[in-house]
């Protein structure tokens, strides 16, 4: 069986060094770090999510109260699909702006690319609320866009519908998000085999079958870098919804925390567990229509 | 359950503490404080509390006069803090900071635990409405030490809006449209609806007039721009005019006025004011408890309260700065943050966790996510 090592280019001396790494001490952080951050934590929320408890006092009485209290509630299943639906939404357009620029990318120089991709990354070295704020200064009463169009008489009075609303949080959203998207469709995309496109040229196809045939099945695992990186962190948005959104800015977050705060840990646990629950059966299903094993031919 | 009731217990606490005024205020000495008493002490004090509490310097006061370092863990939420001292108890935490009526509930769960406040000289500088207080004793003893409290005044910009309100109903006023914002405080925007729809009491309403609060909320939405998060959002929104009224502790005025906004007036409905006040307290078994009741004494002499009512520009529970506002002519000042009238503790309605808080929070829930 092939070693990591020799499935990846590197030389002789390194693989040596990777080779004195035993593969399962290799795993080792990781696992811990999965372990302690998220399965026990997961678990913790699970046992909370089926017990009684009255504020802080946990009763060992097992209920099915707090997900039926969620499950039944058209309230809190409408914000949970209000979410998906805005999850979905910035992946879809932090996917499609993402593409021809990565694609651009690719054309590039290598000189060139190295210093597009820091600029790429450049927003991280920025505080994630400050890019967030950011935003309120271009979208506001008296923001950038208001005053330009104030000056130039484009209009009389503020408009208001830039900012507090779901529109502006996934516009906010595709910019925080957009770089995680580029750098995972760029990978992807400076990998490809561009002798395929030549050759499906070759034989007539047309560029928008080029596009659907060819291209897009082989873009698939940097679709699917992409769903994970904007759809997950997305679904779980707290802070833009909250500073950005309006007054009716809930996302499911928003809900879980606010059944935290009230003492209803049972009820907030519940909530947590189906969102990890539905995240994950979505990226089984994405990862199984993917087919990503024979994309990396594993 | 026993806190349930503290409701009545407060409105008589508040009623008993009306007689008391700023008369009292006025004829008060100074006490002669001497911070941190203790030579000393074993630390360092681990605290758990608002972030406006303390000043550096008088952190660094403390510790050359004790050897006793403070850390600070800001703290976001009183149910949150709640949880954290149940987890950490004694030996992570010494002291945490927790409000009015909050405080009787983390005595009843048994993380906090009475000290004698009297016996401090520091008690003497406290307002005579704080010390008729009865909600936050045990017979002589304490369960916190108070520190700040202020009305929510419902501040309106004095451009926009030229009629002066009469009632809390002008918050329904179409005009509006857009124009509110509310801190998400999901059981104070409902009481603040409770108090509009006159309930008895706005922190423990009956079911008939929560349904009551929950149609006057769905009537406000049209007029609420957002409910942010925290104060500050609020100061700035109003500041740049997006939105004409808020509900700010004493000081918004100013505060909105020096982050470049518009003159804001205040309006304190006839029908009723939310307000708060807050203190901090022993964490049971806290492991640095000595020093623990020496930071207590160090951090509310006049030199480290004054600066505080001026940068946070909200009253404190003690009137040794207030005198001094007064001889140095800024009377004004101490009058436009409510100082000088600390009879108003009296007619605000506390703000406490709701007996029944879940059903706060499924109203706010159903007609902001709706």
């Amino acid at each position: 069986m092939a070693t990591i090592a020799d499935r990846v280019n590197v030389a002789p001396e390194r693989r040596a060094g990777i080779r004195l790494v035993p593969p399962l001490l290799a795993f080792l952080p990781i696992t811990l770090i999965d372990f302690f951050f998220f399965v026990l934590p997961m678990l913790v929320m699970s046992i909370v999510s089926v017990l009684v408890i009255r504020e802080f006092h946990i009763t060992f009485q097992l209920t099915a109260e707090n997900y039926l209290f969620f499950l039944k509630n058209p309230l809190y299943l409408k914000v949970l699909g209000k979410s998906l639906l805005m999850a979905l939404a910035t992946t879809v357009i932090c996917i499609v702006l993402s593409f021809p620029f990565a694609l651009f990318l690719t054309r590039l120089p290598r000189s060139i690319q190295k210093t597009m991709l820091v600029l790429v990354i450049l927003p991280f070295w920025t505080s994630y609320l400050l890019r967030v704020y950011a935003w309120m200064t271009i979208l506001g009463e008296r923001g950038l866009i208001n005053r330009g169009l104030m000056n130039l008489g484009i209009v009389e009075s503020p408009i208001r519908l830039l900012l507090y609303n779901d529109y502006s949080v996934v516009l906010v959203a595709v910019y925080l998000y957009i770089p995680f998207s580029t750098l995972a469709l760029y990978t992807n995309l400076e990998r490809l085999d561009r002798s395929l496109i030549r050759a499906a040229m070759d034989l007539g196809a047309r560029p928008i079958q080029v596009f659907l045939h060819v291209v897009l099945p082989l873009m698939l695992p940097g679709i699917f870098a992409s769903f994970i990186f904007v759809f997950i962190p997305m679904l779980g948005e707290y802070v833009t919804p909250a500073i950005i959104g309006g007054a009716h800015g809930l996302m499911i977050v928003n809900v879980i925390v606010s059944q935290i705060q009230a003492l209803r840990f049972g009820i907030g646990s519940a909530m947590v567990v189906v969102l990890v629950a539905l995240i994950l059966a979505l990226v089984m299903v994405l990862r199984k229509s993917a087919r990503l094993e024979k994309i990396y031919g594993f | 359950m026993a806190w349930m009731n503290w409701p009545n217990t407060r409105r008589e606490f508040l009623k008993t503490s009306a007689l008391a005024g700023a008369a009292a205020a006025l004829g008060a000495k100074l006490p002669s404080v001497d911070p941190a008493r203790a030579a000393t002490l074993e630390g360092p004090v681990n605290v758990l509390s608002w972030g406006s509490r303390n000043f550096q310097m008088q952190i660094d006061d403390f510790l050359q006069a004790t050897g006793c370092h403070v850390n600070f863990t800001g703290a976001s939420g009183n149910s949150e803090n709640l949880a954290k001292i149940k987890l950490g108890g004694g030996d992570q935490y010494d002291i945490v900071g927790v409000d009015a009526l909050w405080v009787p509930k983390f005595y009843q769960e048994g993380v906090i635990e009475v000290f004698d406040f009297e016996k401090m000289p520091e008690y003497q500088d406290l307002f005579d409405e704080f010390k008729k207080m009865t909600v936050w004793k045990v017979g002589n003893q304490w369960m916190a030490q108070p520190w700040a409290w202020s009305p929510l005044v419902l501040w309106y910009n004095a451009e926009k809006i030229k009629t002066p309100p009469t009632s809390i109903n002008f918050l329904f006023d179409p005009e509006l449209k857009q124009r509110i914002a509310l801190t998400r405080q999901q059981e104070d925007v409902v009481a603040w609806m409770g108090i509009a729809v006159g309930a008895n009491n706005p922190y423990a309403m009956t079911d008939e007039e929560l349904a009551k609060a929950k149609e006057a909320l769905k009537r406000l939405m049209p007029n609420v721009l957002k409910f942010p998060p925290q104060e500050e959002e609020l100061v700035r929104l109003a500041a740049d005019g997006s939105i004409w009224v808020t509900a700010l502790s004493a000081g918004g005025a100013i505060r909105i006025k020096e982050a470049g906004g518009p003159t804001m007036k205040g309006f304190i409905p006839p029908e009723g004011v939310i307000g708060y006040f807050d203190g901090d307290c022993i964490v049971k078994g806290a492991k640095h408890r000595d020093a623990a009741l020496a930071w207590l004494a160090h951090r509310v002499h006049s030199k480290y309260v004054l600066p505080n009512v001026e940068k946070y520009k909200r009253p404190l529970a003690y009137k040794g700065p207030l005198e001094i506002l007064k001889k140095d002519g800024r009377g004004d000042f101490a009058h436009t943050i409510f100082y000088d009238q600390p009879e108003i503790l009296s007619k605000m309605v506390i703000i406490g966790p709701p007996p029944n808080v879940g059903a706060y929070l499924d109203i706010f829930n159903e007609v902001v996510g709706g």
